[in-house]
């Protein structure tokens, strides 16, 4: 009897190291825009996990005095230097066929040293040998213990636009040692 | 019974595969385990003055930064005078550009009695952003100020000249403590008399500690060493002040105390004219820094 997993051209591990993260505020007086295109994650389809990495101080602004206040000030990159995504992927599509599979994702995020959960939507478009995986949802500066001073409420917003857009290679090595585990006996 | 052997089968493997993964650490963990060094820019100081004399921020390239600072007169003159704010001892307004990262040229304007008009350029030598918390900065900043005063005696261009030259050595020893050592050699073409020396060594000592991210208190010491004249030279009188930053996010508003009566270099250098500190000759002042991206 064959399994389907068994099928070496599926692949399991995906990574990706250049990720793109960025994040929007809008305020009267003020729009606030930043890209991070140093994003580390990690997916697994065959437990449907997956795991995000985003370095603070590797957030990019057009103004350096807003990125020095941002890092300093409101995310204290020295004291949290790292954001983190730990969670799930759920879908009724089987992700580990090829084409584009809507996706929730489900698990803790941690921002600013605040773990939350969260479930937001996102897409999964997985090419074979590798995998695209996009997504746009809303956070808040107050879930994360963020303060901002009422003297600036009107230069940043108090909810902010990410938009998450990674490009996944297959961990060729690593599945491998998987497919061999998984033989059936 | 397909159905059932298809769902043993699952089991099966899923116990198989939770073995494996039982082993395993969680996704999280195995990115985390990389340590990347991002090169983080390390601030210093909150402005690009200690109080009174410059500090190693340098500005970021296409920043404009306009500075209007302001001297009053004696605390010690009392009620009257509102304690000094009624009197204004100098008020230096400046423009600075960071042309690249590491560069950055500006023109400063004293109302002092010869109306210095103030050329600088700040260079930043080397910027050391390490992983620990002790890092290095060190940066040079150079000065040449006419006096653009229209004195009633003639006089010749070149004895309008005054020249400033610095070293400045900052040291962040934690989060929150910063300090700078900025040895100097000012040079003024023109002095009051032959007794008055023309040439300065100056050691400006500074020390920032942060208070929260958006404020801190700092401490700036100008020791100008005693090269010339005991009769015109007081220790007294060199320049120490002590104030206070505030960052809004816009604006960094700078407010101290302060023995010396001149904001520019070239000024504070000519310590007979300071005030004595421990007489409670001092003077409040302040300054406001903003900053706009060209």
């Amino acid at each position: 009897m064959s399994l389907p997993f068994i099928n070496t051209v599926a692949q399991n591990k995906y990574q990706a190291f250049n990720g793109f993260i960025s994040f929007f505020s809008s305020a009267p007086l003020e729009d606030i825009y930043a890209e991070n295109e140093k994003v580390k994650s990690l997916i697994d389809l065959s437990t449907n996990e997956v795991a995000f990495v985003i370095t603070i101080s590797g957030f990019q602004f057009k103004k350096s005095l807003m990125q020095e206040h941002f890092n300093e000030k409101y995310m204290e990159s020295h004291k949290f230097p790292r954001a983190t995504f730990s969670g799930k992927l759920v879908s009724s599509a089987d992700l580990k066929t090829s084409g584009v599979h809507q996706v929730m994702v489900k698990g803790d995020i941690e921002i600013h040293g605040v773990k939350k959960t969260i479930e937001i939507p996102g897409t999964i478009n997985n090419k074979g040998d590798n995998l695209t995986a996009e997504s746009e949802f809303d956070l808040k500066t107050a879930d994360f213990d963020i303060k901002i001073p009422k003297l600036l409420i009107k230069n940043i917003a108090e909810k902010v636009l990410v938009k998450v857009k990674l490009e996944y290679k297959a961990n060729k090595v690593r599945d491998n040692i998987n497919q061999d585990m998984k033989q059936p006996g | 019974m397909l159905p059932k052997r298809i769902t043993c089968a699952l089991l099966g493997f899923c116990l198989v595969g939770v073995c494996f993964y039982g082993q395993e650490t969680s996704l999280l963990d195995e990115l985390n385990k990389g340590e990347e060094e991002v090169s983080k820019k390390i601030t210093y100081f909150k402005s690009s003055r200690v109080i009174l004399g410059p500090s190693v921020r340098q500005l970021a390239k296409g920043e404009l930064q306009f500075r209007v600072s302001h001297l009053f007169g004696r605390i010690s003159d009392g009620i009257q005078e509102l304690y000094g704010l009624d009197q204004v001892f100098n008020v230096d307004i400046a423009f600075d550009y960071g042309l690249i990262d590491r560069l950055s040229l500006g023109l400063a304007r004293s109302s002092d009695f010869d109306k210095t008009l103030q050329s600088n350029i700040k260079y930043s030598i080397l910027q050391q952003s390490l992983a620990n918390k002790a890092a290095f900065s060190l940066s040079y900043v150079g000065s040449i100020n006419i006096r653009t005063r229209n004195y009633e005696v003639e006089r010749d261009f070149v004895d309008r000249l005054e020249y400033v030259n610095q070293l400045l050595l900052a040291c962040k020893f934690s989060d929150r403590l910063a300090g700078q050592l900025a040895p100097g050699f000012i040079h003024l073409n023109r002095v009051p008399t032959t007794k008055h020396p023309n040439s300065f060594l100056l050691t400006s000592l500074g020390v920032s500690y942060s208070v929260s991210p958006s404020a801190s208190v700092n401490i700036e010491y100008q020791y100008i060493y005693p090269t010339f004249d005991s009769s015109i030279y007081d220790t007294r009188k060199n320049g120490l002040s002590i104030g206070m930053d505030i960052d809004t996010g816009g604006h960094v508003f700078q407010l101290f105390v302060t023995n010396a009566t001149r904001l520019q270099t070239s000024g504070f250098v000519q310590q007979w004219n300071n005030d004595n500190f421990f007489k409670g000759d001092i003077h409040f002042g302040f300054s406001i820094m903003r900053s706009f991206n060209l």
